[in-house]
């Protein structure tokens, strides 16, 4: 599984493979996943290590086997519904990416977002990190030149709306992305891994400075049908939707979508995707599910007085070729961070394109994981992908890769 | 988009107004919300819906992310904003909102046409007041719902409860309007077109009217089907009492004949002959009498005359008859004395009785024949008990059709005393409609193998009312809904009889000539009860005209009516020789009432 990296650190970097971005995903049982992600990612150092865990590892072995496995490299990550490694969609293993200390410096913090989050300490977080992160650099002298923020958050949780908006006011025209955790159900939580062990409910946020080029990229449009739907009954903090039309709302979904209220299972949610109107455009709203009292979880905000509009699925995988490609015109990018939704894969694999979707994230050297919920600037989102390409600095790598802090 | 996808096909009106409410208020507190996210600052007051509205348009104005959106999806135009105006407008009900501080802050294009139609435009930042005040001024079909509103409105946001009025313009169109109180001190106002509605009600009734003109035009055709079918009954019976009397009279003849040929001494064989030729003549001849008897019955020429009698004038004619018959056969015929008094028609009720009588001498082997009456209630039911062979329940109904024989291998053909069928069934047949026509009850109790009792209930008389028999009814009868013919020339004389008439519940049809009493009991469909007529008419005198309407109708009973009978003799003989009765107008309306009353047969 590491193999990918080693090639091309070892056989086509040009003086530099040792410092590219490296990736690497395993889905060898037990303890020996970590080791050969260990042995994929190569010795480092790295600035930031991340780990996309499925929610069938064990996650309290992993915890007490981490402390030491990346050297000295802080390492963060997030349970999936499912991964997305050199080879694309995986599922069941762990996926990883660490981040080089020559071409990248980072600075984490971890929030509880349990009870939500206001925007004001999320706009103090952001401050704070920026000027740790500023005095870190200033104490090498040895500023990179670009920036980027990424979290990883608890789907279940809900703070990413404040967090999002408030980092991506923050970094101003630097990307912010982000990736929400939830199993494949879309029932149980999402655990974020930061300080060495798993914990539901909060996010963890990285704000990262590096030399190469990053470029964001979004996709989140939607092709919108006729039928609308009010809300008229919403639980705004728990993102659910009681009430559409002003009857009970997963009776009114399905009636419109022509389901049975019974069939709401995660096949027929994403074959019949709802979009709300912002900022002059749909975005996708992505459902998580139906409770049974008839309520309808979605995986981002949603209140009173929201129109939703039923939509086409989009075709993930022509979409995906088109905007990859794009990115890969002036040659690929050294690795690409990919927050998909669960949505979007579940359509990947119905329409039998999961194959396609998996090159096109091969060739873009894509990893990251299957979301519940996607950060893009100051927007959270659901149903959409989320990435960040980062292209090799001009100029090559620094001579001193291993630089201390 | 239209509205219908916002509501169930099924909804109920209620349900839909109560639906469309809920999420034009919903919207509405977005719409408000929304904005103030949209254009102010981030803050802590936002939640996550605002930070995504708010975040959603910092995001559109900054541009794409990157790189441009991929070319093979496409991007549907609309903010939260124009996404709201896009459902409100597809509402099926108009709507205003007013916001906190009661200003006009959203409406839609069904609220605008409702209020267009009294001259009203709607502008944003209007107060509630100031639109209730104007629609108030202007012209409604009813002032009153404007005033309501306007009231409403004046009150402030003291709280109260929701007002619902019917808003009718001068254009035609009408509105429920309903004006109600917002959580956030807001005012809705809505609009519900209800002008459709009124006019498919309108619709719905116009459709009752010509259903009903439909079925009296059909019921017309049912009556003057039911009359061609009685009038060709009437024909049939018409010509059968004809044919039965042509066939009576060679039958008598061929009788006669053979009286003579026995007379010319026979030998014995030609003896034995000519007495069952004799025999199968009478069969003929009772046959034939029974045949008219029914024919008369449904005709209805047999007009019952009802009188007073002693039952004992009928009783003792049928122990003499039958009892003969009855010792010849071996059985025990016994008529119980009666010294009851009953009302009915003599000669019908013996013609019963006598066949009732015969049925059960003929259909008993052994035992007894009894005849006997008792008092029921008012009545005296007459009873005509056998140890014949009885009658299944099945058929107790079927015995009173006519041809109808239950034991067809039984009796020896041969006729009975008093004229009474011979076996062809015809017997009971007669017995029942002549029961049929005095309007005696006629009840059958039999078991097979346990006899049969024959039961006709007829009407005691009062007593002290003995041998009054034809005399005129003392008390005031029932006359309701009896149809009468006046015809009389128009004046104060014919509209006093009116009166009159109407007040016992007569219902009388004046006409002036006889042209109009054709025509007016040719629209009846049936000949009046009694027909009332002036001796002279312009167009004929009174008998020609109670003639006419006889000889084209049928035989209503019949009087003139004169300011003095007794002067007139000779018109009295004329009128008693066609059974018309000479009244005398201008006395205390007694004898008129009578007359009513026999011919009504009560």
């Amino acid at each position: 599984m590491s193999f990918d990296v080693e090639s091309r650190g070892e056989g086509f970097g040009l003086g530099r493979a040792a410092a590219g971005v490296r990736r690497a995903v395993s889905g060898a049982p037990g303890a020996r996943a970590l080791e050969a992600l260990r042995a994929g990612l190569g010795d480092g150092p790295f600035a930031l290590v991340m780990l996309f865990v499925s929610p069938d590892r064990d996650r309290e072995a992993l915890a007490a086997a981490l402390p030491g496995a990346f050297g000295d490299a802080v390492v963060i990550g997030c349970t999936t519904a499912g991964e997305i490694g050199p080879e694309g969609y995986a599922g069941g293993g762990i996926a990883a990416v660490g981040l080089p200390r020559g071409d990248f410096a980072a600075t984490t913090r971890t929030i509880d977002a349990a009870g939500g989050v206001r925007l004001s300490d999320a706009a103090a977080l952001a401050r704070e990190m920026q000027g740790e992160l500023e005095r870190r650099l200033a104490e090498t002298a040895r500023p990179l030149g670009r920036r980027f923020g990424l979290m990883l958050s608890d789907g279940a949780a809900a703070g990413e709306d404040a967090l999002a908006f408030a980092f991506g006011e923050a970094l101003g025209p630097a990307p912010f992305l982000g990736g929400s955790a939830g199993d494949a159900d879309g029932i149980g939580p999402g655990f974020v891994l930061s300080g060495g062990r798993f914990a539901s409910g909060g996010a963890t946020l990285a704000l990262v400075e590096t030399r190469c080029r990053p470029a964001p990229l979004r996709l989140d449009r939607m092709r919108a049908g006729e039928p609308r739907m009010v809300v008229t009954g919403a639980d705004a903090s728990g993102r659910r939707v009681t009430e559409l039309n002003g009857e009970p709302a997963a009776e009114e979904y399905a009636r419109l979508a022509g389901l049975s209220v019974n069939a709401l299972d995660a096949a027929a949610l994403a074959a019949h995707p709802l979009a709300a109107a912002a900022g002059g455009r749909l975005h996708p709203r992505a459902l998580r599910g139906a409770d049974p009292d008839g309520a309808l979880r979605f995986a981002a905000a949603v209140e009173e007085g929201m129109v939703l509009r039923l939509a086409e699925p989009p075709d993930v995988a022509a979409e995906l070729e088109d905007a990859l490609g794009d990115l890969s015109r002036g040659g690929a990018p050294e690795a690409t961070l990919v927050f998909e939704s669960v949505l979007r894969r579940r359509e990947a694999e119905a329409s039998q394109a999961a194959a396609r979707v998996s090159a096109a994230f091969a060739a873009a050297n894509a990893v990251g994981f299957t979301s519940w919920g996607e950060q893009a600037a100051r927007l959270h989102g659901s149903g959409t992908l989320s990435a960040l390409a980062l292209y090799p600095p001009e100029g090559g790598s620094p001579s001193t890769p291993g630089g201390a802090p | 988009m239209t509205g219908a996808t916002l509501l169930r096909p099924d909804d109920d009106p209620t349900r839909r107004t109560e639906k469309l409410r809920r999420i034009a208020e919903a919207l509405i507190r977005r719409a408000e919300g929304g904005g103030a996210a949209a254009e102010g600052t981030a803050s802590d007051a936002l939640s996550g819906p605002g930070l995504f509205l708010m975040a959603a348009a910092k995001e559109a104005a900054a541009g794409p992310p990157g790189r441009p959106a991929s070319r093979r999806a496409e991007a549907a135009p609309g903010d939260a904003a124009s996404e709201t105006q896009a459902v409100l407008d597809a509402l099926p009900l108009g709507v205003c909102v007013f916001d906190g501080a009661r200003r006009l802050s959203a409406w839609n294009r069904r609220a605008e046409d409702a209020v267009a139609g009294a001259g009203v435009r709607l502008t944003r930042g209007t107060t509630l007041g100031a639109l209730a005040g104007d629609l108030a001024r202007r012209r409604w079909q009813d002032r009153e719902a404007p005033r309501r509103l306007a009231a409403w409105a004046a009150a402030g946001e003291a709280p109260q409860g929701p007002l619902t009025v019917e808003l009718r313009d001068v254009r035609g169109g009408s509105h429920d309007v309903r004006l109600e109180a917002m959580p956030e001190g807001g005012a809705l106002l809505t609009f519900e077109d209800v002008g459709a509605e009124r006019e498919a009600l309108r619709r719905l009734h116009e459709v009752n009217e010509t259903l009903e003109a439909r079925v009296l035009e059909r019921t017309e055709a049912l009556i003057a089907a039911r009359d061609a079918a009685e009038t060709a009954n009437r024909e049939k019976t018409r010509f059968l009492a004809a044919a039965g009397h042509d066939l009576l009279q060679p039958l008598n003849a061929a009788r006669l004949f053979l009286a003579a040929l026995r007379e010319t001494g026979l030998d014995p064989g030609q003896a034995r002959i000519a007495e069952r030729l004799g025999g199968a003549f009478g069969s003929v001849d009772a046959l034939l009498g029974a045949l008219l008897d029914i024919s008369r019955l449904e005709a209805g020429e047999a007009r019952p005359e009802v009188r007073t009698f002693p039952l004992s004038r009928l009783f003792d004619p049928l122990r003499d008859e039958f009892g003969a018959l009855a010792g010849q056969k071996g059985l025990r015929f016994r008529v119980a004395p009666s010294a009851v008094e009953v009302r009915s028609d003599p000669g019908l009720l013996r013609r019963a009785l006598q066949n009732l009588a015969a049925n059960a001498v003929r259909y008993t082997r052994t035992g007894t024949v009894l005849i006997g009456a008792r008092r029921r209630g008012p009545d005296v039911a007459i009873e005509i008990r056998d140890t014949g062979p009885g009658i299944p329940r099945e058929l107790q109904r079927a015995v009173f059709e006519a041809f109808r024989r239950l034991h067809p291998e039984d009796p020896e053909p041969q006729t009975g005393p008093g004229g009474d069928v011979p076996g062809m069934g015809l017997g009971l047949a007669i017995v029942e409609r002549a029961c049929g026509l005095l309007e005696h009850r006629l009840e059958v109790e039999s078991a097979p193998g346990r006899g049969s009792c024959f039961r006709v209930l007829v009407p005691r008389a009062t007593p002290g009312r003995a041998g009054e028999i034809g005399a005129a009814p003392a008390i005031d009868f029932d006359l309701g809904g009896m149809i009468v013919l006046l015809a009389m020339p128009d004046g104060e004389t014919r509209a006093a009889l009116l009166r009159g008439l109407e007040g016992r519940g007569v219902c009388p049809v004046a006409v002036a000539d006889l042209a109009g009493a054709v025509e007016a009991v040719a629209d009846l469909g049936a000949a009046p009860e009694m027909i009332l007529a002036a001796p002279e008419l312009e167009d004929a005198s009174g008998l020609e005209t109670i003639r006419t309407l006889r000889a084209y109708f049928g035989r209503s009973a019949a009087a003139l009516l004169t300011s003095d009978p007794s002067s007139e003799p000779a018109l009295g003989r004329e009128a008693e020789a066609e059974d018309v009765e000479l009244l005398p107008l201008g006395d205390d309306g007694g004898r008129l009432r009578a007359a009513l009353a026999v011919a009504r047969g009560v």
